[in-house]
């Protein structure tokens, strides 16, 4: 039998509202907020947070060929793809895995292709925006245009899909299939996505739905110093009653100082008291970005040299964990 | 360094051709296809209507749970039950690797719909149930399973990486047994998305064919538990195939289309042979990709003649979507269950609605009316858009 090797960081790379790099997760004042209508009622608007795509970056990514027609969430991968390889030139990219954890995917792009049939008729659905549509396209975009031909996996799931990434990485570095890893999770933010958020009640809690996306380049971590682990002790829920269980298992593990990755109403309200000590919520609130926020906490951890427990609560299949030795 | 060696413990299958794995593969290994006008949802304005539809079975319990769902968990649990770990505390705890590329999609055309019919209510169940985690969680729920949950969207060969990850995490030590699977429902955005493009055949799905134009979309599931083999032999289990190597890579020329030579898929499958540790000699049967489109069919080609050259003609080859559909999500597991069958029963499925073979391919297509020799090895290949390909090494 074979260890997983831990995770050592070579880049990392940011795109939230905040800005687009791993610093400004750190800055303060919290970023703006911008008004978002329903999709149902358009007289109704709610608080979001958007990354600028105005930026002069996104202007650039957008003259690449594979990225013209490419959705919001395929130029937040490549962005912060891109940072996290810049320290790194010289790397061997036909050793280079990449996998991405994604939550809705190009939802724009699924919701312009449905919408636009059910307008306009079937015999006018659109064969440009249809490949765009599918969960990989995005992650292929990127892996065109980095070279990168060898694995590349994306994951499906809620913000335990980062932790689940970060495990591919492991197995493939174990294995030897690759030398180096490039761990991505990205989320656009929809008129789609802001209604799901409403017809689930989030919106009355505060939370503020966001987007953008996360990016480290690992390696195994050897002798290295710094490092971290993603915790094989998922806990997966589903009802009301196995969440709570699913935190009160959470409990029973050694924790150290934590951070939570999401807004606080996932903790159950019941288990709020026992979790509190261990939450010492820090930095700007960047907004509710499904598998990209569980990205930002981790980069928030590695760039403020933070050792301890990163707690990933997924909202609706498992509470995940990472350890940071930093 | 060693590695783990990885055996078969269950399968379990749900197809256009059977709601089980022995009838669909009694009917797929006899010459049976299908091919039907789609009633699951409206394709008028479409210009392809057909498709090939599962057999499903319908509880009362079933019917609560979505399309996907129900396919998935009676695969699943025919796999469970056949590796005698169905309830087992094994089995609970295992981590799953599941594929799909679609999800439930019809909870979220029916969200898109009546968000834009203006529906106050009862839209909150169809956002809740459509994103792929939730069938997940319908198969755990079904069947008593807890263990970590990993789902690949990497489109039409992210059954063959689902397994091939569980496959890893076996080899890697991370875990002594796996259950792998893949879904796929036939809904209405992705039946309409293939349409627009033009890649759906009109009259067949002809693979390997002169005259192929298209391919005809299906839908089923496949499961497999996957178990180290010093886990397996120690519990006494029956073992009913091993998989000896898995390699995938990305091609990165187009979105949709694979490279003309199919250089991507030469090194997949020139992986999964390395890993493997077998000759290619010993390769008896491929489970093609073949969905009948131009592009894809005549990359393929190209991938399995600059491998195995001059052997080519010695293996037979046949791609069973001309049968059951392309599944999607679900092809890669169901395809590489028919490889392992195939190899158990030394019968390739023949290849279905091959008039005017490529040439390249002819003799390799004609072999399938051959009987397999014994204790060769079989391979099932995939490829997806977004330049995923993968290929796995199967043996009985």
């Amino acid at each position: 039998m074979i260890s997983l090797p831990n995770l050592h960081v070579l880049g990392t790379g940011a795109v939230s509202p905040a800005g687009l790099s791993t610093e400004s997760l750190l800055l303060d004042p919290e970023p703006p907020l911008n008004q978002e209508a329903l999709l149902s009622q358009p007289e109704k608007k709610f608080s979001v947070r958007k990354v600028d795509f105005k930026h002069q970056k996104f202007i650039r990514w957008q003259q690449e060929p594979r990225l013209r027609r490419a959705s919001p969430l395929a130029l937040f991968l490549m962005e912060a793809a891109s940072q996290a390889l810049e320290k790194c030139p010289e790397l061997d990219r036909s050793r280079l895995g990449l996998v991405c954890a994604l939550g809705t995917g190009s939802i724009s792009y699924s919701r312009r292709f449905y919408t636009d049939t059910l307008k306009r008729g079937r015999r006018f659905a659109s064969p440009a925006l249809f490949p765009e549509t599918v969960y990989n396209s995005p992650v292929s975009h990127v892996a065109s245009i980095l070279g990168i031909d060898q694995a590349c996996y994306s994951l499906v799931g809620d913000e335990s899909a980062w932790v689940e990434a970060l495990r591919v990485a492991q197995v493939w570095l174990a294995l030897g299939k690759v030398s180096r890893v490039l761990v991505l999770a990205g989320e656009e933010l929809d008129v789609l996505t802001l209604e799901a958020y409403y017809r689930m009640r989030w919106l009355r809690n505060e939370v503020v739905p966001s987007e953008g996306a996360g990016a480290l380049l690992v390696q195994a971590a050897n002798n290295s110093e710094t490092y971290l682990q993603p915790d094989t002790s998922t806990l997966p829920f589903r009802s009301r009653a196995s969440h709570f269980e699913a935190w009160k298992a959470m409990t029973t593990l050694p924790l150290g100082n934590s951070l939570l990755v999401l807004p606080g109403n996932v903790v159950p309200a019941s288990q709020a008291k026992t979790w509190s000590p261990h939450l010492p919520r820090s930095g700007p609130d960047w907004g509710a970005a499904f598998t990209a926020s569980s990205s930002w906490a981790s980069l928030q951890m590695i760039q403020a040299k933070c050792s301890g427990t990163l707690l990933v609560p997924g909202f609706n299949s498992a509470i995940s964990r990472i350890l940071f030795k930093n | 360094m060693s590695f783990e060696k990885v055996v078969v413990t269950g399968l379990g299958a749900v197809s256009p051709l059977g709601f089980d794995l022995p009838s669909t593969w009694t009917a797929l290994s006899s010459g049976g296809g299908k091919r039907q006008r789609i009633d699951l949802f409206a394709t008028e304005g479409c210009r392809c209507q057909e498709g090939a539809q599962a057999i499903l079975t319908a509880s009362k319990e079933s019917r609560r749970i979505s399309r996907a769902s129900r396919m998935a968990c009676s695969a699943a649990h025919e796999a469970l039950l056949q590796s005698g770990l169905l309830g087992s505390e094994r089995a609970r705890r295992a981590p799953l690797t599941i594929s799909t590329t679609g999800g439930s999609m019809e909870w979220g055309e029916s969200f898109v719909r009546g968000t834009l019919e203006g529906k106050r209510g009862a839209l909150l169940a169809s956002i809740a149930r459509y994103q792929p985690q939730q069938q997940v969680q319908d198969i755990c729920e079904h069947l008593d399973l807890a263990g970590p949950r990993t789902i690949i969207g990497n489109a039409c060969a992210s059954g063959a990486n689902a397994i091939g990850h569980g496959f890893d995490l076996i080899r890697s030590g991370s875990a002594d047994c796996v259950i792998t699977g893949g879904y796929e429902a036939l809904t209405e955005l992705i039946f309409m998305g293939f349409d627009c493009l033009q890649a759906l055949s009109l009259e067949a799905c002809r693979p390997f064919d002169e005259t192929r134009d298209g391919l005809m979309l299906g839908e089923g599931a496949a499961f497999l538990i996957l178990e180290s083999e010093t886990a397996a032999l120690a519990r006494g289990a029956k073992i009913l195939g091993r998989i000896h190597g898995y390699g995938h890579s990305t091609d990165l020329l187009h979105l949709t289309q694979p490279e003309p030579t199919g250089k991507a898929l030469v090194l997949a499958i020139r992986e999964a042979l390395q890993a493997s540790g077998l000759s290619l000699n010993k390769i008896s049967y491929i489970n093609a990709h073949g969905t009948g489109t131009p592009m894809n069919d005549g990359a393929e080609a190209l991938a399995y003649t600059e491998v195995f050259g001059s052997q080519l003609p010695e293996i037979a080859v046949s791609s069973t979507k001309a049968a059951i559909g392309h599944t999607l999500g679900a092809a890669g597991c169901l395809e590489a269950v028919f490889a392992l069958l195939a190899a158990r029963d030394l019968l390739a499925p023949p290849q279905l609605n091959n008039r005017e073979p490529l040439s390249i391919m002819a003799a390799s297509l004609k072999k399938c009316a051959h009987p397999l020799p014994a204790n060769s090895a079989v391979m099932s290949v995939n490829l997806g858009f977004g330049g995923s390909n993968a290929a796995l090494v199967l043996s009985s």
